[in-house]
């Protein structure tokens, strides 16, 4: 008897799950419901009680059943009209069924869903946990079985008998059942809140990646008939700890500037953003790239308990002459595209920005030509990794940038970022990758750009 | 990444093998800075078995060695591989340690 009984119960349990699903009921737990709702769950609960009449189980003559989970899982979600409504249905089947137990079962699958909406009023809004889900049904089951029975047919032993045989497993499955559905609701509601609040942290980490985007100048629309010039920065994550910078001094120069904060992610975003923003106000004093690093060193040190450091290259080209003054505070040294060779520019190192505050930086002078490209990056270039932790490392870099020695410098950035998503393939992004290549035109290259 | 501590005298020998990167340095410091806290402020850091260093696992390393200086304290290094010194030189850190290529050397420079 208990095996079919409990049968029954999953394929009510399934009917009921699937109501709750249904979009127009939304978030069943924390919400209240107008009346048109209200009348649809008690129908489609009512419902579920015939079904729970019509699929009792005959044990020893009598037939066990849960005619009142119906309503009382209405009455629990929506209140004593629902409950009701959904007694009513299931009652009234159940009256016209007759049979001896006929006027005291119908009476009690009614009072189930006006007993259960009563605790949901008295809850006001709060979410019923299970164990009180549980003891409402309970509750009612004996109501019907110990008091509304014997209350309409009295106390024969015809009578006791059924309550024997019927009340034991009735008590135990409706519990169980409404037990398992609010188990289910509630493991529904969790999961929903967990997805919104993924939902919301996403949506903010979007807001701060075009924040930090915004702070980034668009080189390529500086449009000046002397150079080319493109910038990329991608970050690993939403939001990355790379950062450059691009301007015109005076209409004599062009200042570059690729650096990369310790890490990545969100607090390396934060530091990208400090530092984005002071090398842009301490690079219109006009200062040569040592004095500027030492500067933002002094700055960037101020307070750095946690000792994030940024690496960060500055190169001051003079778009006359194409001497080029650098300074370097631990970041990779450029390249250079020339005609006829690719080669990594000789640097001295010096110290990472935010580590001694004290410390002295130097000027370091090289003369470009015209022609030449100068290719500034950060390590998430040479760095990045495929799934066999192989690093991309500065040989394919070298050979990417001698492939493509001819191409202007967007082509240049688009040419070394598809080879590295091709070495990469499927694994994820390692490292933030930023890339910044000029090209100093030749002066009869320039053409138009006499008649401004 | 695996760390192999031993103590001589009064300075503290670890043995970092594997590779420090965004995903192993917060494990190397919550191995190393306790470290600190229960009084050890010598250290000699033996790299032979480092493979590789990220960004992030040097700005742990330099956290760990401000914390030592804090206390009085040095972290010297021990036995670099030339990859991961040509990453220690380019962001200017090999001015910040003492390398040594031979451990006996290097415990008497404490």
């Amino acid at each position: 008897m208990f095996v079919d009984l409990v049968q029954n119960l999953a394929v009510l349990l399934v009917m009921a799950y699937v109501t709750t699903r249904v979009p127009r009921f939304g978030n069943l737990l924390n919400r209240r419901f107008s009346l048109k709702s209200d009348l649809l769950l008690g129908l489609v609960f009512g419902l579920i009680s015939i079904f729970g009449t019509l699929s009792a189980v005959k044990t020893s003559g009598v037939l066990a059943n849960f005619r009142d989970l119906g309503p009382a899982i209405a009455g629990l979600l929506a209140g004593p009209v629902a409950g009701g409504i959904a007694g009513l249905i299931g009652g009234a089947h159940r009256y016209l069924l007759g049979g001896i137990t006929g006027v005291p079962c119908s009476v009690a699958t009614v009072l189930a869903g006006l007993i259960c909406g009563g605790f949901y009023l008295w809850k006001r809004g709060r979410p019923i946990r299970i164990w009180e889900a549980a003891a409402m049904m309970a509750g009612v089951t004996a109501l019907h079985g110990f008091v509304i029975t014997p209350l309409v047919l009295g106390l024969s032993e015809e009578i006791r008998q059924i309550l024997r045989t019927v009340m034991p497993p009735m008590l135990l499955v409706n519990c169980a059942g409404i037990a398992l559905f609010f188990f289910i609701l509630h493991n529904l509601n969790r999961e929903r809140q967990n997805e919104a609040e993924k939902h919301r942290i996403d949506s903010e980490l979007r807001i701060a990646r075009e924040i930090q985007m915004g702070m980034l100048p668009v080189p390529s629309q500086i449009g000046d008939p002397r150079f080319a010039v493109h910038a990329v920065l991608k970050p690993a994550k939403e939001v990355g700890g790379d950062l450059y910078h691009c301007f015109i001094q005076n209409d004599a120069k062009i200042c570059l500037a690729v650096g990369d904060v310790s890490g990545k992610g969100i607090s390396a975003s934060l530091h990208m953003a400090i530092t984005q923003k002071l090398l842009k106000a301490l690079a219109q004093s006009g200062e040569e790239p040592a004095e500027l690093l030492e500067r933002l060193n002094r700055e960037l040190c101020d307070g750095n308990e946690s000792m994030m450091f940024v690496t960060l290259l500055i190169a001051f080209i003079d778009l006359e002459s194409g001497k080029t003054v650098f300074g370097n505070g631990g970041h990779n040294p450029p390249y250079r595209i020339r005609q006829g060779g690719v080669s990594r520019m000789v640097l001295e190192p010096g110290l990472a920005l935010g580590i001694r505050e004290k410390e002295v930086y130097t000027n370091q002078q090289l003369c470009l030509e015209a022609g030449d490209t100068i290719f500034l990056y950060t390590d998430g270039v040479t760095e990045a990794m495929n799934g066999r932790k192989e690093l991309f490392g500065e040989k394919r870099l070298k050979a990417v940038l001698t492939r493509l020695q001819d191409q202007e410098p967007e082509a240049i950035c688009r040419g070394v970022l598809e080879e590295i998503a091709h070495f990469v393939g499927q694994s994820e992004p390692s490292d933030d990758i930023t890339m910044l290549a000029l090209r100093l035109k030749k002066a009869g290259a320039a053409g138009p750009a006499e008649i401004r | 990444m695996k760390i192999w501590s031993k103590r001589q005298k009064d300075v503290m020998i670890l043995a970092v093998q594997g590779r420090l990167d965004a995903a192993t340095a917060p494990l190397f410091e919550e191995q190393v800075l306790p470290m600190i806290s229960a009084g050890d402020k010598n250290f000699l850091l033996d790299l032979a078995g480092l493979d590789y260093i990220s960004s992030a696992a040097l700005r742990r390393l330099l956290l760990f060695t401000k914390r030592a200086e804090d206390q009085g304290g040095r972290v010297v290094l021990l036995s670099v591989q030339s990859h991961i010194l040509e990453i220690l030189d380019m962001a200017g850190f090999t001015q910040l340690f003492d390398i040594f290529a031979d451990q006996e050397e290097a415990l008497r420079s404490f």
